[in-house]
C-alpha cells in the first residue's frame, strides 16, 4: 500500500513514539513509581549481595592464609551472612513486585488499552481513509503491532530501568573501591554502546520492511479466508497458496536479516565485556601482587566487573526488545496520528422535516475523475424520490454524500436548509436511515440485529418491524426465532438479509429514509408487499430510492435518472415516459419484453 | 505436536550444526571462570603474576573464540527457525484451503488469522528460545555440576538437594494456566472477528450511530482478554523470584558450610575452592532458572500448538473418495430427491427431484429463502446433500471430491468476492489464460465499456472486495470471471440483480452466443429472464413446485403466475388482492 503523504510530516520516527508511549504511561504514574521502587529495590540488593559475598569470601580467604581460631572465624560470618540472606528476600519480594506492577500495568494499559484506542481511533477516521487501507493491515495494526509493544515492554523497561540504574550504581560502588579500575571498566562501555547504536540504525530500517509485510501477509490471508467460497468454486487454491508462499517468503527473508541484525548485539557486547573483564584481572592482579591492594578489594572488583557485564549483556540481550516495541510503536502512533474527520458540535436547530437540497454538488473519489458533476435536485418533506440510472453511474454516491461518508469537494448539501458540513455526524445520521444493497449483519440475535438502529425497543417493537418487513415468516421458522444467533455459518439467503436490514431500517423511524437497491435480492412479491408497508410508513417521510426494477417506483413522486454523474432525465413517470428521453429507453429495455 | 513439527526434518541437519556450535560457546563460557578462579588462586593469591597473564591470555584466546561461534550459531540457528515458521505459515495456509468452507467458516475469519499467522509466530518464537536454551542448559548444568562437585562434593550436594524445591515451585506455579491461556486467545479471535466485521460494515455502523456499541464489543473483549492474560502472567512471573531466591538460600548455605570444612584440620578445601563453587553455583543457578522460564512458557506455548494442530488435523475436503478418478461431464444433471439442511432440524431445501439435460438454459424461480440457493451450494460441492443424490452425467457426484465436481461448474454467487489486484488476474482466477481471451470474456460480460474507460486497462487496480467498483461493476467482473473459467455447466445465481436491464439485456445475448451448448442454470427473480429458458424450475418453501416452460406454467402453477403478474406493471394491484386473501 502506497500511502504517500505530500504534507510534510515530521513525527514518524522511532523515537518520537517513544516519546507518545512515555506521555502516555505518565497515566498511570503510580503504577510507575511502584515498577520503579521496586526496581530500585532489586539493584540495590542486586549491589548489596556481591558486597556480602565478597566480604564472606574474603573473610574465608583470609582465615584460610592465616589459619586463625576456627570458631571465632565462623562467628564472624554470622552477621554477613545473615545480611546476605535478608537481601536475597528482599530481592525475591522486589523481583516479584517489579514483575507484579509490569505486567498488570502494560497488560492493561498498553496491550489492551491501545487496542482500544486503536479502534476507538477507527471510528474517527473517514472512510476516504479506510477505503485505502485493507482490512488486514488494520488487524495488523491493532493486533500484531499492539501484541509487540505489549510483549517486548517488559524486557525493554528491565533494559532501560533496570540495566541503567544498575550500571550507575555499580559504577559508584567500583568508584569508592579503587577509582583505576573503575574507569578502565568505564572506559569500555561507551565502545559497546557504539556499536550497539550502528547496529540498531541498520535494523531498524529492517525491521520498518518487516512490518510492511506483516500488513501485506495479514491482508492477503484476510481477503482469502473471507472470500473462501469463491476460491473454491474458481479453483484459485494452489494460485492463492503459491502468492501466499511468496509473500511469506519475503516476510521471513527480512525477519532473518532483521534478526540477525539485532542478535549481533549480544555477542559484541560480551565481547568487549569480556575483555574489559580481563584488563581488571590483569590490572587487579599486578596490583594484589605487589601488595598496592588487598585480595578482598581485588576479588570485589573482579565480582563487580563481573556484575557489571550482568546489566550490559541484559541491555544487549533486550536490546532486539528495543528494537520491536520502537518499530512496532511506531506504528501504532502514526496510525494514532492519522488525520481524523472533523467533529462539529451542531445540531439540527429544529426537529427534521426531510427537506432535502443538493446544490452544485461536485465529488470525485479519486482526484480529477468527478463520479459526480455539478449536481442539483430538491426534495421537499415528504416526497418520494426514485434515482435510477446505469450502474456506476453515481446513485449510491449520491447517498454516501447525504450520509456525510463522505465530503463534497464542491457544493453543498442542505437539509431543511441547514447546511449538513455543519451539522454533528451523529445528529444528521440520527435523523436518515438507510438500507443498503450490501447487507451488512453482525454476529448476534436476529433481534438484536433489528433492534440495531434503535436502542431501547421492546420485543413488540421488533417483531413488528419485522412482520412490516415480511421478515417474520421466515424468522419464526429459524431454530430459535428471534433469539437465533446469526453468524458466517448461519445460512440466511440474500433475500432474507436484505429483509432484516428493512426491519431494521422501519425499526429506526426517521424523518429521512433512503433505500439503495434495498429490495434487489427479495423476490418480486415479497417486494411488493414491503412497498405496501412502506407506502405507509414513508407517509411522512422523505424517501429516496434507488433501483434497477423500475415497477417499484412509477407511484415515485419525482424520478431522476442519473447516468455519467449528471442527471438526465427528472419528472414523473408517466410525464417521461411520455417526453421519451433516457428513462423511457430505460422502462423500455425492461418491459418491452414482459 | 508431531503434526506441526512434522515439516521440521529437513532443518535438523542445520539445527545439528547449531546445537554443536552452541555447546562449543557455551563451553567457552564455563571455561572463562574457571580461568578466573585460577587467576585468584594460582595467580594473585600465590603472587604469581606470570600465571596472571597465562590466564588473561587464556581467557582473551576463549572470548575471541566464543564471539565468533555464537554469531555463526545465531545465524545458522536464526535462519532456520525463521524457515520452519515460514513452512508452517504456508503449511497453515494451504491447509485452511483444503478445508470445507463450512469448517473456514466455523473457524471465522478472525480465529483463522490468528492461527495461521500470530499462534505460528508465537510457536517458533518459543522453539527458538527453547534450541538455544537447550544447548546451553544441559552444559551449564552438566559442566556446573561436575566442576563444582570436583571440587567440593559435599558443597555441589547441598546445591542438588535444593533443585526438587525448584520444580515442585515450577509446577505449582504452572498448574492450571493454561485455561487463562485459552481464554486470552479467544479473545484476541474475537476482537479480529469484530473488528473486520466492523470494517466491512462501517457505513451500516455509522449510518446507524453505532461505532460506540462496536467499540464497546471489541473493549469488553479487550478486556477479557488483559484479565486473562493477567492472571496467567502472574503465576508464571512468581516462578523465577521463588526459584532464585531457593538458589541464593542454597548458595548461603554452600558458604556456612565451605567456611566450616575450612576451620577443619586437613581440609584439601581452599578459598579458591569456595569461590569457584558459588561461581559454579551461579551457573547451575543461571540454568534452572532457564529451565523454570522455559516450563512456565509450557502452558502457553501447549494452548498456541493446540490450536494450530486443530487446524491442522481437520478434514481435508477432498480426502477420502476414490483416488483418481476424475469427473468429466457433459452438462447434464439430476436430481434424485435432494434434500439439505444446515442446522440438522429443519429442512432447507427436500425433495427435489428434476432433470436437466446437457446443453439446456434452466432457470431457477421462488421467492425469497426457497430453497435455491441452497441448490447452488449443493451444485458447487460446497455442502453436501443431506438426503437424495445429485448425479452429473448419471455420475453421482458425492463418490468424487469436491474439487472434481467444482471442475464442471461455473457459478457467479449472489455475492461474490472479487480479490484485490489487477483486473486480468482477478477475472483470470485460476492464471491460465492469455490476454485476448480475458479480453473477450471481459467483453461478454459487459465491461468493455469500463475497461476502456480506464488508462491501465487489464492492469486496472481493483481494491480489497472490489470496493472501487460499483455494485453493478462488480458484478460484472465476476460474471466475466466465470465466463473465462471453461466448464459444462455455467450457473448465475441471481448474479444480474445489480445489473440495469439494459446492460442485462446485452448481458443475455452475449451468453447466449458464447455458452452455446454449454448447460445454463440462471437463479432470478425476474420472469423476463426466466422466459425465454428452456425450462423453468419453481420452487417454494424448499420444495420443488413446478417445472414448465414460461408458457405452461403461466397456465398450470399458481405461484409462478402470481409471481409473473406481480412483475407487469399492471400486475401490482392483482398480487395485492392474492395477498390480502392470503391474510
Amino acid at each position: 500500500m502506497k500511502r504517500k503523504n505530500k504534507e510534510k510530516k515530521k513525527n514518524t520516527g522511532v523515537l518520537w513514539a517513544l516519546g507518545k508511549m512515555l506521555r502516555d504511561l505518565s497515566g498511570i504514574k503510580l503504577w510507575l513509581l511502584a515498577i520503579v521502587f521496586c526496581a530500585v529495590g532489586v539493584i540495590v540488593c542486586n549491589v548489596l549481595a556481591p558486597s556480602f559475598l565478597g566480604s564472606l569470601v574474603g573473610e574465608i580467604s583470609d582465615f584460610s592464609l592465616a589459619q586463625g581460631d576456627g570458631k571465632a572465624f565462623l562467628r564472624g560470618l554470622v552477621k554477613p551472612t545473615l545480611f546476605l540472606l535478608i537481601t536475597y528476600v528482599f530481592y525475591a519480594v522486589f523481583s516479584f513486585g517489579k514483575a507484579f506492577f509490569i505486567t498488570n500495568a502494560m497488560t492493561n494499559k498498553i496491550t489492551a488499552g491501545k487496542r482500544i484506542q486503536l479502534s476507538d481511533k477507527i471510528s474517527r477516521l473517514p472512510l476516504s481513509y479506510l477505503d485505502k487501507t485493507t482490512t488486514g493491515e488494520m488487524l495488523s495494526r491493532v493486533h500484531s503491532n499492539v501484541g509487540m509493544m505489549g510483549g517486548n515492554i517488559h524486557e525493554t523497561i528491565d533494559v532501560v530501568i533496570m540495566g541503567g540504574l544498575q550500571m550507575a550504581v555499580m559504577m559508584v560502588m567500583m568508584l569508592l573501591e579503587n577509582a583505576v579500575i573503575a574507569v578502565m571498566v568505564l572506559l569500555l562501555t561507551p565502545i559497546s554502546a557504539i556499536l550497539a547504536t550502528v547496529i540498531a540504525k541498520k535494523s531498524a530500517k529492517e525491521y520498518n520492511k518487516l512490518w510492511e509485510e506483516y500488513d501485506a501477509i495479514y491482508a492477503y490471508a484476510e481477503e482469502t479466508y473471507g472470500g473462501i467460497e469463491t476460491v473454491k468454486n474458481f479453483g484459485m487454491e494452489s494460485g492463492r497458496l503459491e502468492e501466499y508462499t511468496k509473500i511469506s517468503a519475503r516476510l521471513a527473508d527480512i525477519s532473518k536479516k532483521a534478526n540477525f541484525l539485532s542478535s549481533l548485539v549480544q555477542p559484541v557486547v560480551g565481547f568487549v565485556n569480556h575483555v574489559s573483564f580481563i584488563a581488571v584481572c590483569l590490572v587487579g592482579g599486578y596490583l594484589a601482587i605487589t601488595g598496592k591492594m588487598d585480595v578482598e578489594t581485588v576479588v570485589t572488583l573482579v565480582l563487580y566487573s563481573k556484575n557489571f557485564s550482568q546489566p550490559l549483556m541484559q541491555i544487549a540481550n533486550g536490546f532486539s526488545s528495543v528494537q520491536l516495541l520502537g518499530s512496532s510503536a511506531k506504528k501504532v502512533y502514526e496510525f494514532l496520528d492519522e488525520r481524523e474527520m472533523s467533529a462539529e458540535t451542531r445540531g439540527f436547530s429544529a426537529p427534521v422535516r426531510g427537506e432535502v437540497c443538493f446544490e452544485d454538488v461536485e465529488f470525485a473519489y479519486v482526484e480529477n475523475k468527478p463520479v459526480i458533476k455539478g449536481l442539483s435536485l430538491r426534495a421537499a418533506a415528504g416526497e418520494k424520490i426514485a434515482i435510477v440510472g446505469p450502474t456506476g453511474g453515481g446513485k449510491t454516491t449520491l447517498v454516501n454524500l447525504l450520509m456525510r461518508f463522505y465530503e463534497p469537494q464542491k457544493g453543498k448539501i442542505y437539509i431543511d436548509g441547514e447546511d449538513i458540513s455543519q451539522i454533528n455526524r451523529e445528529q444528521l445520521r440520527e435523523n436518515v436511515s438507510m438500507v443498503l444493497q450490501d447487507t451488512w449483519l453482525f454476529e448476534g440475535t436476529v433481534a438484536e440485529n433489528i433492534a440495531y438502529g434503535k436502542a431501547g425497543a421492546t420485543r413488540e417493537d421488533v417483531v413488528r418491524a419485522a412482520k412490516a418487513a415480511y421478515a417474520d415468516g421466515f424468522i419464526s421458522l429459524l431454530p430459535k426465532g428471534y433469539d437465533t444467533v446469526l453468524s458466517d455459518a448461519t445460512a440466511l439467503s440474500g433475500g432474507q438479509k436484505q429483509l432484516l436490514t428493512i426491519a431494521r431500517a422501519f425499526l429506526s423511524d426517521k424523518a429521512v429514509l433512503i433505500l439503495d437497491e434495498a429490495t434487489s435480492d427479495v423476490d418480486t412479491r415479497t417486494e411488493i408487499y414491503i412497498q405496501k408497508a412502506m407506502d405507509k410508513l414513508q407517509a411522512k417521510k422523505t424517501c429516496f430510492v434507488i433501483a434497477h426494477r423500475l415497477s417499484t417506483i412509477v407511484h415515485a413522486d419525482k424520478i431522476l435518472a442519473i447516468d455519467k454523474g449528471e442527471i438526465v432525465d427528472v419528472g414523473k413517470h408517466e410525464d417521461l415516459l411520455r417526453k421519451g428521453g433516457f428513462y423511457a429507453e430505460l422502462w423500455r429495455s425492461q418491459y418491452a419484453s414482459a | 505436536m508431531r503434526e506441526i513439527f512434522k515439516g521440521v526434518k529437513k532443518y535438523v541437519p542445520r539445527l545439528v550444526v547449531t546445537y554443536v556450535l552452541y555447546v562449543l560457546s557455551t563451553l567457552c563460557a564455563v571455561a572463562l571462570p574457571t580461568l578466573m578462579t585460577g587467576v585468584v588462586d594460582n595467580g594473585i593469591n600465590a603472587g604469581n603474576m606470570q600465571y596472571v597473564y597465562k590466564a588473561c591470555a587464556a581467557m582473551a584466546a576463549v572470548t575471541v573464540l566464543d564471539v565468533g561461534l555464537i554469531v555463526f550459531s545465531y545465524k545458522l540457528g536464526n535462519d532456520a527457525i525463521i524457515g520452519f515458521n515460514h513452512d508452517l505459515r504456508v503449511r497453515i495456509f494451504g491447509k485452511v484451503l483444503r478445508m470445507s468452507a463450512k469448517e473456514v467458516k466455523k473457524y471465522g475469519v478472525g480465529g483463522l488469522l490468528t492461527r495461521s499467522l500470530d499462534d505460528a509466530d508465537r510457536i517458533c518464537d518459543v522453539v527458538g528460545t527453547v534450541l538455544s536454551m537447550m544447548a546451553s542448559i544441559p552444559i551449564t548444568l552438566i559442566a556446573g555440576t561436575v566442576l563444582a562437585f570436583r571440587k567440593s562434593p559435599l558443597l555441589a550436594g547441598i546445591l542438588l538437594a535444593f533443585t526438587p524445591i525448584v520444580a515442585l515451585v515450577v509446577f505449582l506455579c504452572g498448574r492450571n494456566t493454561h485455561k487463562h491461556w485459552r481464554i486470552a486467545d479467544e479473545e484476541i479471535d474475537k476482537q479480529n472477528t469484530l473488528i473486520s466485521a466492523r470494517l466491512s460494515g462501517m457505513r451500516v455502523v455509522r449510518a446507524f450511530n453505532q461505532e460506540e456499541t462496536e467499540q464497546g464489543k471489541i473493549e469488553r473483549a479487550t478486556r477479557r482478554m488483559s484479565k486473562s492474560i493477567v492472571r496467567g502472567n502472574m503465576r508464571a512471573e512468581l516462578i523465577a523470584p521463588i526459584s532464585m531466591f531457593v538458589l541464593n538460600v542454597a548458595t548461603v548455605l554452600i558458604i556456612v558450610v565451605g567456611a566450616q570444612q575450612i576451620t577443619k584440620p586437613n581440609t584439601l578445601l581452599t578459598a579458591g575452592g569456595v569461590l569457584a563453587v558459588i561461581e559454579y553455583v551461579g551457573m547451575i543457578t543461571t540454568g534452572i532458572l532457564d529451565v523454570s522460564y522455559f516450563l512456565s512458557e509450557i502452558p502457553r506455548f501447549r494452548t498456541k500448538c493446540g490450536r494450530v494442530k486443530e487446524l491442522l488435523t481437520a478434514g481435508d475436503e477432498n480426502e477420502g473418495f476414490a483416488s483418481g478418478k476424475s469427473l468429466q461431464a457433459d452438462g447434464s444433471i439430476r436430481f434424485e430427491n435432494v434434500g439439505f439442511s444446515y442446522t440438522g432440524d429443519g429442512l432447507a431445501l427436500s425433495g427435489v427431484t428434476a432433470q436437466i439435460k446437457a446443453g439446456e438454459t434452466v432457470a431457477f424461480i421462488g421467492g425469497t429463502g426457497a430453497g435455491k440457493s441452497t441448490l447452488v451450494r449443493l451444485l458447487c460441492g460446497l455442502d453436501t446433500p443431506t438426503e437424495g443424490k445429485i448425479f452429473f452425467d448419471e455420475e453421482d457426484i458425492s463418490l468424487y471430491p469436491p474439487v472434481e465436481i467444482r471442475k464442471n461448474i461455473s457459478c457467479v454467487r449472489q455475492r461474490d468476492v472479487v480479490f484485490s489486484g489487477r483486473l486480468r488476474s482477478s477475472v483470470d482466477a485460476a492464471g491460465t489464460h492469455i490476454d485476448d481471451e480475458v479480453l473477450s470474456a471481459l467483453a461478454d460480460g459487459q465491461l468493455q465499456s469500463f475497461l476502456e474507460e480506464k488508462e491501465e486497462g487489464l492492469k486496472y487496480a481493483l481494491g480489497e472486495r472490489g470496493r472501487n467498483l460499483s455494485g453493478g461493476q462488480k458484478q460484472r467482473v465476476c460474471i466475466s470471471r466465470s465466463l473465462l473459467k471453461d466448464a459444462p455447466i455455467y450457473i448465475f445465481d441471481d448474479s444480474f440483480s445489480a445489473l440495469d436491464f439494459l446492460t442485462e439485456s446485452h448481458l443475455r445475448a452475449a451468453l447466449k452466443k458464447r455458452l452455446s451448448g454449454k448447460t445454463q442454470l440462471i437463479v432470478t427473480q425476474r420472469v423476463s429472464t426466466a422466459r425465454s429458458c428452456d425450462k423453468i424450475l419453481v420452487f417454494d418453501g424448499g420444495k420443488l413446485a413446478a417445472v414448465g416452460t414460461h408458457e405452461h406454467l403461466v397456465e398450470s402453477c399458481a405461484l409462478y403466475r402470481e409471481i409473473h403478474l406481480s412483475q407487469l406493471g399492471v400486475g401490482i394491484k392483482e398480487a395485492e388482492v392474492e395477498h390480502e386473501k392470503e391474510e
